[in-house]
């Protein structure tokens, strides 16, 4: 039995994308076509446009450094559902919009780890780079 | 021109924010509800000739109730919900359509138009709406 109508369904889906106000550029990682892959040309690269929710994630402390010393800022995005077969580690979003005003700096993310599909989005974990 | 049609005209402009929010544009058959809902409730027929101007100003409140009724119908199968890292209290367009419907009887009520009150409170025998008497 559903816990929830198909209708409910859509409704929690419209209102998580409803409250996606950032937009970023797209640029999966797949080194199997493209030998250079969509990381490494990001900055030239004609990738998906797509809106999402950006969020730094909630640690103690909120940024870290590798071991070059510079600092990792980990983040959170939130997505919508049919980004759920799109998404990919290391894949790039370049997050360039924010409230309908571009940014003054574009933040560029990479995808960690696998993302985690639910009922009315996408969650990705992503540190900037 | 009809009443209903003239009352369509008043929601448009008077409640703006409510057609966008809900595309009622796109829905007639939802704004017609809505326009008979309040022409009913005075007693006028919506199908007859153009309101007058002195019905006009009762037409404005009793719209007000119809449109936030209509309204907290839509909200009231909205639950809130924490899911896919984000958290949304959809109840609150419940309280607040309900806050907003209240508040249109009341107006109503005090023009003096009826069926809009709350009903007369009795503690024990003693009338609260009657002046004691």
């Amino acid at each position: 039995m559903a816990v929830f109508s198909p209708a409910e369904y859509a409704a929690m889906r419209q209102a998580q994308e409803s409250s996606m106000d950032h937009e970023a550029t797209f640029l999966r990682y797949d080194p199997e076509t493209d030998s250079c892959s969509g990381q490494l040309v990001h900055g030239t690269a004609a990738g998906v446009r797509v809106r999402c929710g950006l969020k730094q994630a909630e640690r103690e402390p909120g940024k870290m450094e590798n071991s070059d010393g510079g600092v990792v800022g980990p983040y959170v995005l939130r997505l919508p559902r049919w980004m759920g077969a799109e998404t990919r580690p290391m894949s790039r979003f370049v997050v360039d919009r924010a409230h309908g005003l571009p940014l003054a700096r574009p933040i560029t993310l990479e995808q960690v780890g696998e993302a985690a599909v639910g009922p009315s989005g996408v969650v990705v974990r992503a540190r900037s780079v | 021109m009809t009443a209903l049609e003239d009352t369509l005209d008043i929601l448009a402009v008077r409640h703006e924010a409510v057609v966008a929010a809900y595309e009622l544009a796109t829905r007639p058959e939802q704004q017609e509800a809505i326009g008979r809902e309040a022409l009913e409730r005075l007693g006028i027929n919506p199908a007859a000739a153009t309101l007058d101007g002195a019905q006009v100003p009762s037409v404005r409140l009793a719209l007000d109730v119809s449109v936030w009724a209509w309204v907290e119908m839509q909200a009231a199968l909205l639950f809130d919900f924490s899911a896919d890292g984000g958290s949304y209290k959809r109840s609150q367009l419940a309280e607040s359509a309900a806050r907003m419907r209240r508040l249109a009887e009341e107006r109503a009520a005090a023009a003096g138009l009826v069926g809009f009150g709350w009903p007369a409170i009795e503690v024990g025998c003693v009338r609260l709406d009657c002046g004691g008497f």
